[in-house]
């Protein structure tokens, strides 16, 4: 290709959002009548559908969570501008946190988006040959040592039930019984949906104090309805699956203790399809062989237990700042928040004064939420303060606020109504008995608390 | 992102002398120049035959017969759109709330490539027995100038012209795209149409719809092949 006709498939590129010229009149006499050819527009063969096959279609596929199937070129020029606008909007990929070095990282590069507007702009041409159907990829390799299902079905109805908590989220709680004689080590855990398109999320506990069974038995139902956490430990902190993402899979060399005669309690966040759906989940559990060495993963809560925000106003609410007495490694982040949550903030200040930000989510949504790992993972020496902060935000102007006018929003779910559940692994033994103490330990302070924490955020970094 | 339907005046046939209705608040910034009146002349609506997905032999229908009620409801909908399908109940009680009055609720598919079997298997899997119409060339997509679905469109005919007096959407389930309650507070389609049977104004005639934007057949280029068929997903 020649030197012209490089920089006109630059200025092309620029182009593909103008309608004008029509692209097969691009090619044409410039300066002294010099003639080049036009730049053919990308193809669906060509160019599209790699794109399609590696953005969209683990979930846009028959069978999968995604609500229609990105497979072949015209369901995707069908709908062609509604797809731009919701990779413009960042809804899709469904993908919260700001910034890199993230395990999964789903996202549609500019240069990816720009093809997909220009082959659209030409009108999406095929290309050479027959026109590709795309297949979704086959999942990951999973070795299921343990599989845990629910022996009936919960009915998901076919709208909410508007008689339960206004300003809930659309949970079922469910209590598998692992029956387990011994202490396990697993290393991913996997989640396999019976109605993938009305599930959103799992979030998962292993909980040897039975508070979760104590739920399920009081509940005629298969499982149980609370949006809460059964006991001292939140739901999620052992791991949060977003459904169609993939798997929870610890890096190896590193497992998820679960004590002997343990339970999985899971929470399961659903969204209503219009049709009843079924309910009926199934969990695989991927064990660390007896073999390898593996350091525990334990969790560490961020959390704020109660908020009082009235209509119509904002407000930045922070948890207490945690000061690391050992040194650790962070693998991962499972943040939650309520739905007047608009940013959410993971901050750390190393004891050198320096400070990041663990994590940014500038547009929280509580239906894509999952465990966000750092890879690799991020070591925070001894002495590091840890804060999470939130912007509440119950105006109007809200879009995802639940009241529409918004109503004060005054609550307690006292383990952790906004949460962020650091998952971390000590490296001494010591570490590890003080990593195992701190989170129940800041969850129980947080229940003896009435008042919201009066801490302050961390400004000079969480600022706008 | 808010995927709105504005009303692109241009679109509309204007006709002199329309009925006085409450001039819709927000017309102003979103009607391209002239001040709209939503009015559609008969001639021009009562002519669009449209496939009816139920006759097997690929029959057509119109959904506002001449001597067919004088309050119709058109639903632009769509087989896949999450968000038209999370509607499916409300769009169910709207139904019941038009029949209840003596209207017509026509349920009108205006997706690219939707085929009669994937309505069908649709309308069978959601409960929906009214009427169900592909708008294949966006006939009547165009004349609305829907954008998005879902929208409704409450309509009432006098004369020889019918007056769109409510168009939007059915509920407020979603705020936007992604930003949707657990349940819908308000249902304006459903409050249309009750406002028009007691004679009262209604609250805003014009509200911007939230759901899958329509490609728009006719506006792709010539030289390249239009829409192709998709498979039943249902
Ligand atoms: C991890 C799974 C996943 C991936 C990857 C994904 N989607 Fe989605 N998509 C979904 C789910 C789930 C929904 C339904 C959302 C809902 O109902 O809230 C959806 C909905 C949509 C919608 C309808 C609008 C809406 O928000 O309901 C569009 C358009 C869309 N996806 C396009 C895309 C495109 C384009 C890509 C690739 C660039 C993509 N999606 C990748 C899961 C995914």
């Amino acid at each position: 290709m020649n030197t012209i006709a490089l920089v006109l498939g630059v200025i092309f590129g620029l182009l593909v959002a103008t309608p004008d010229p029509p692209p097969g009149k691009r090619g044409g006499p410039i300066g002294d009548g010099l003639v080049v050819p036009a730049v053919p527009p990308p193809t669906w063969n060509g160019d599209v559908a790699d794109i399609i096959q590696r953005r969209c279609v683990t979930c846009h596929a028959m069978g999968r969570v995604g609500p229609f199937e990105l497979v072949d070129a015209a369901a995707v020029r069908n709908r062609g501008r509604f797809l731009l606008d919701v990779i413009d909007g960042g809804r899709m990929p469904p993908w919260l946190p700001t910034g890199t070095g993230w395990v999964n990282h789903r996202t549609v590069t500019t240069a990816e988006r720009a093809t997909l507007a220009a082959w659209l702009e030409s009108g999406g041409p095929v290309g050479d040959g027959p026109a590709r159907v795309l297949d979704p990829p086959g999942s990951s390799p999973f070795r299921a040592d343990l599989t845990v299902e629910m022996p009936e079905a919960h009915v998901i109805p076919e709208e909410s039930d508007p008689a339960w908590h206004a300003g809930e989220i659309d949970v079922h709680g469910v209590t598998f019984s692992l029956d387990n004689d011994s202490p396990l080590r697993v290393q991913a855990i996997r989640h396999r949906p019976a109605s993938p398109q009305a599930m959103r999320v799992a979030a998962f506990a292993f909980d040897d104090t039975g508070a979760g069974r104590y739920l399920d038995e009081r509940d005629s139902r298969v499982g149980f309805l609370m949006g809460g956490d059964p006991g001292i430990k939140p739901m999620g902190a052992d791991g949060v699956i977003l459904a169609g993402s993939g798997d929870f899979r610890l890096p190896e060399g590193f497992h998820v203790p679960v004590p002997a005669a343990s339970d999985l309690v899971t929470q399961f966040q659903y969204r209503p399809t219009g049709v009843p759906e079924r309910l009926q989940e199934r969990i695989e559990l991927e064990l660390v062989p007896a073999a390898e060495a593996s350091r525990p993963i334990r969790w560490l809560p961020l959390a704020v237990g109660r908020v009082d925000v009235a209509a119509g106003e904002g407000q930045r609410v922070s948890s207490e700042v945690i000061v690391l007495e050992h040194p650790l490694q962070l693998l991962g982040i499972s943040p939650r928040a309520i739905e007047i949550c608009r940013r959410l903030l993971v901050v750390v200040e190393f004891p050198d004064g320096h400070r990041r930000e663990l994590v940014d989510i500038p547009d929280w949504d509580h239906h894509q939420r999952e465990t966000l790992r750092f890879e690799p993972p991020v070591d925070l020496p001894a002495g590091s303060r840890l804060q999470a902060i939130f912007d509440l935000d119950n105006t109007a102007s809200n879009p995802r606020n639940p009241d529409d006018p918004p109503q004060r929003v005054n609550r307690g779910r006292r383990t952790g109504l906004l949460g962020n559940f650091l998952h971390v692994a000590a490296r001494t033994v010591d570490g590890d008995r003080y990593l195992r103490s701190i989170g129940p330990e800041t969850i129980r302070g947080l229940m003896r608390r009435a008042r919201p924490t009066s801490e302050k955020p961390m400004e000079s970094i969480a600022g706008d | 992102m808010i995927t709105h339907a504005a009303p692109i005046s241009l679109m509309l046939t204007l006709l002199a002398g329309a009925p006085a209705i409450d001039p819709p608040p927000d017309t102003k910034d979103r009607s391209d120049s002239v001040a709209t009146a939503p009015v559609l002349s008969r001639a021009v609506l009562e002519v669009i035959m449209l496939r009816d997905v139920r006759d097997a032999k690929g029959g057509t229908k119109t959904v506002f017969p001449a001597n067919g009620p004088g309050l119709v409801v058109v639903v632009l909908s769509s087989t896949t759109c999450p968000i038209a399908n999370a509607s499916v109940p409300e769009l169910r009680r709207l139904q019941a709330a038009v029949d209840d009055v003596g209207g017509r609720l026509v349920l009108v598919h205006a997706m690219p490539g939707v085929t009669a079997e994937a309505a069908i298997a649709h309308a069978n899997t959601r409960r929906l027995d009214m009427p169900i119409l592909l708008d294949e060339r966006h006939e009547l997509v165009g004349r609305l100038d829907g954008t998005v679905v879902p929208e409704a469109f409450v309509m009432t005919r006098n004369a020889d012209r019918w007056t769109i007096r409510y168009r939007g959407p059915l509920d407020n389930l979603y705020a936007e795209i992604g930003r949707r309650r657990r349940n819908a507070t308000s249902a304006y389609a459903r409050d249309a149409v009750a406002a028009i049977v007691a004679g009262t104004p209604i609250a805003q005639p014009i509200r911007p719809a939230v759901g899958c934007r329509i490609d728009r057949i006719g506006r792709v280029p010539k030289a390249v092949p239009g829409v192709v068929p998709e498979v039943a997903v249902e």
